[in-house]
């Protein structure tokens, strides 16, 4: 069985460190990859640009993806995702700072399967993104693969 | 004959008549004088006779006034003849005027008896002096009978002589032109107005035809409405252009109705036609100033569309961009302690936990500018709330998340407003949270939710027996951020009251508090019904879309 991954699309350094600290404290640590804005996420999702001889065959069992990102919001990479039929099933999880009910409703919409929000309180943000990882890859089946 | 005439008038052989008186001068005398009078007298009256008949032409009997006349002085004559053979002794011509007095007498006297019943039926003077008044009275009456009747008549005619010149003064005189034409549209009737709003005087324009009144594109109309009369209906209020003397245009409103004759035959038309053109003008400059005031509003709302986009964006930017950094520097901090505690002085833990503090505070007051700035945003429902049970529910929260509080809560049952449920949820959340919360150090908490009128109006008030606060203050009770109470006292933001007023201002309605320092704090709030709001309310929801 192919280690299960998690793709992390996060443009702040600092929200990236504390998820990651999060993440090792449920040694998750080493089967995170990160993109650092939406064109990059894209990229590595459908192997293109930079990520296009990407060594793991798999897709990741679940993308972390932050809505405020810079050239392509999580939004628009979203509907990107949705609209290819090679990742239209794969599992997304909204990870943002965001309360805005608008941005609930078009995550939805666009077809996230979870929104989840930030918490700024240091103990609870650790527990949410350690539950995330968890649940992610322990707990979800993935749908089938073609 | 002759000889026997003679004999008979022969004085000789008689002694005159005064033999036989013996010549008594007493006898002779009064026979003398009394057949003359008589004589005179008798003869007098055929001259009476005369004179009647002359004067009176239509006395019937003539003929009798003749022979009585006749008769009378027969009479007169033996009278005469008895004076002179007193004499002379002519007693045979005495006696031959006797015999031809006979004669005469006799014959009047037989003419007169049947007369007697003709007679008797000549009214007498006194019936034809009654017949007279009665006549006379017949007269009067009669005159008088017809000088009522002329006087009527007289009033008649100038009753209707009046009627008509008022009738005529109404047609001429009136605001609106009224003009009479026949069914092929020959003028027939022109008044002052017509003459003022065509500008044609009635000597230039009678018998001419009314479409020279009338543009070419209309006169189809026309055809249409004088086809409308020929058929006997009316056409109210018809809205079309005439055309003046001089060319222009006129906007009119015409009325055209059928002329009938006595018959009931449709013989003409009559067609009154008011000038509206400043009422079209007026509609016009509506209708101009309703496209500029569209076109303002027009501009007016995209500003605020554009005001409100940057709002909504920096609202964005808080939710999003200010929460990051605060994570940063709580989850750092903590990081810190948790991972190299062991390397740390108490104090530096210390100085970590108010980085801590700090930030979690600076988390909340983002939250509450967030709150109060969507409630300032978002369309506004249009819902029946129960406000009794909201309280209701809210209270039992509250009650939750402190059990071991004890306060007493009084809620008016039937409460109903109508406003946006959840933003309502907001107002009286934010108010009995305050009274949960500025009863904390009261003996016997008290909060109490009703409703009463005021000015007409009806108020949703929350009332406490809590800390209350300083009237002198009440001013910075809405305003975002302004506290009247230290932290330490009563911990707080000081957004919740900001956005409760800013929720009621956009229903509409309008918020107060009244309070003593100690004794509690009451707030009342209105909520107008919601359709009056509605243009707002539609406006709010435009710039959301």
């Amino acid at each position: 069985m192919n280690p299960k991954t998690i793709l992390l699309v996060e443009d702040n350094p600092q929200d990236e460190m504390l998820t990651l600290r999060a993440l090792r404290r449920v040694n998750l640590i080493n089967r995170v990859d990160v993109a650092r804005d939406g064109r990059q996420a894209l990229d590595y999702l459908f192997r293109e640009g930079e990520f296009a001889d990407r060594e793991s065959p798999e897709q990741p069992a679940v993308v972390l993806l932050d809505i405020g990102l810079p050239r392509l919001s999580g939004l628009e990479v979203l509907e990107q995702l949705r609209a290819d039929a090679r990742t239209a099933l794969l599992p997304v999880v909204i990870l943002t700072s965001s309360d805005e009910e608008q941005d609930r409703l078009k995550s939805y919409k666009n077809g996230a399967n979870s929104f989840v929000r930030k918490p700024v309180d240091f103990t609870e943000f650790a527990e949410t993104v350690a539950r995330l990882g968890l649940y992610w890859l322990a707990t979800n089946e993935p749908p089938p693969g073609r | 004959m002759i000889d026997e005439l003679s004999r008979l008038l022969s004085v000789n052989g008689y002694l005159p008549h005064g033999y036989c008186l013996n010549w008594s001068p007493q006898l002779v005398l009064t026979y003398v004088v009394s057949d003359i009078l008589i004589f005179l007298a008798y003869f007098s009256m055929p001259l009476a006779l005369a004179y009647f008949a002359r004067r009176r032409k239509d006395f019937p009997y003539r003929w009798l006034l003749v022979m009585f006349a006749a008769f009378i002085m027969a009479c007169g004559t033996t009278h005469l003849m008895g004076a002179i053979i007193l004499w002379r002794p002519l007693y045979g011509l005495d006696a031959l005027l006797k015999a031809l007095t006979a004669l005469i007498s006799v014959g009047t006297a037989i003419a007169l008896w049947p007369l007697i019943p003709q007679a008797l039926k000549l009214p007498s003077p006194n019936q034809l002096r009654l017949m007279n008044e009665e006549l006379q009275k017949e007269i009067a009456e009669r005159k008088c009978a017809e000088e009522a009747l002329r006087l009527a008549k007289e009033a008649a005619e100038d009753g209707l002589q009046k009627e008509r010149t008022i009738r005529a003064a109404i047609v001429e005189f009136s605001e609106d032109a009224i003009v009479g034409k026949t069914l092929d549209g020959t003028i027939t009737s022109w008044n002052q107005a017509a003459e003022r709003m065509f500008g044609y005087r009635s000597e230039e324009i009678m018998g001419h035809s009314v479409f020279m009144l009338i543009p070419p594109e209309r006169q189809a109309d026309e055809e249409k409405l004088l086809a409308a009369v020929r058929h006997g209906e009316s056409v109210k209020l018809y809205e079309t252009e005439g055309v003046h003397k001089d060319g222009k245009r006129i906007a009119v409103s015409v009325t055209i109705s059928p002329i009938r004759d006595k018959e009931g035959l449709i013989i003409g038309a009559s067609k009154i036609a008011r000038d509206v053109s400043e009422r079209k003008q007026a509609e016009q400059e509506i209708r101009r100033l309703n496209t500029d005031l569209e076109r303002r509003v027009a501009e007016r709302t995209a500003e605020l569309l554009t005001a409100n986009h940057e709002l909504d964006s920096f609202s964005y930017a808080v939710s999003h961009d200010l929460r990051a950094p605060l994570r940063a520097m709580c989850g750092f901090s903590q990081a810190l302690v948790e991972d190299y505690g062991d390397q740390l002085q108490d104090e530096a833990k210390i100085y970590l936990d108010q980085i801590d503090i700090a930030s979690r505070k600076m988390g909340e007051l983002i939250d509450a500018l967030l709150v109060l700035s969507r409630s300032t945003r978002g369309e506004l429902q249009h819902d029946a709330v129960n406000i009794s049970a909201l309280a209701e529910r809210l209270l039992a929260e509250l009650r939750q998340s402190e059990p071991e509080r004890q306060v007493t809560v009084q809620v008016e049952a039937g409460l109903q407003a109508d406003g946006d449920a959840r933003m309502i949820e907001v107002v009286m959340h934010n108010l009995l949270a305050n009274a949960w919360k500025y009863t904390a150090h009261a003996k016997a908490p008290h909060i109490r939710v009703y409703a009463e009128q005021q000015d007409g109006a009806r108020r949703f008030c929350v009332a406490d027996n809590g800390a209350g606060f300083d009237m002198a203050h009440a001013n910075r009770l809405f305003q975002p951020f302004q506290r009247l109470h230290r932290q330490e006292e009563f911990p707080g933001i000081g957004i919740g009251l900001a956005t409760v007023q800013r929720i009621i201002q956009r229903h509409g309605g309008t918020i107060e508090a009244q309070a003593q320092p100690g004794k509690g704090a009451v707030f009342c709030f209105t909520l107008p019904d919601m359709c009056a709001n509605s243009v707002r309310d539609s406006k709010e929801a435009y710039y959301e879309s």
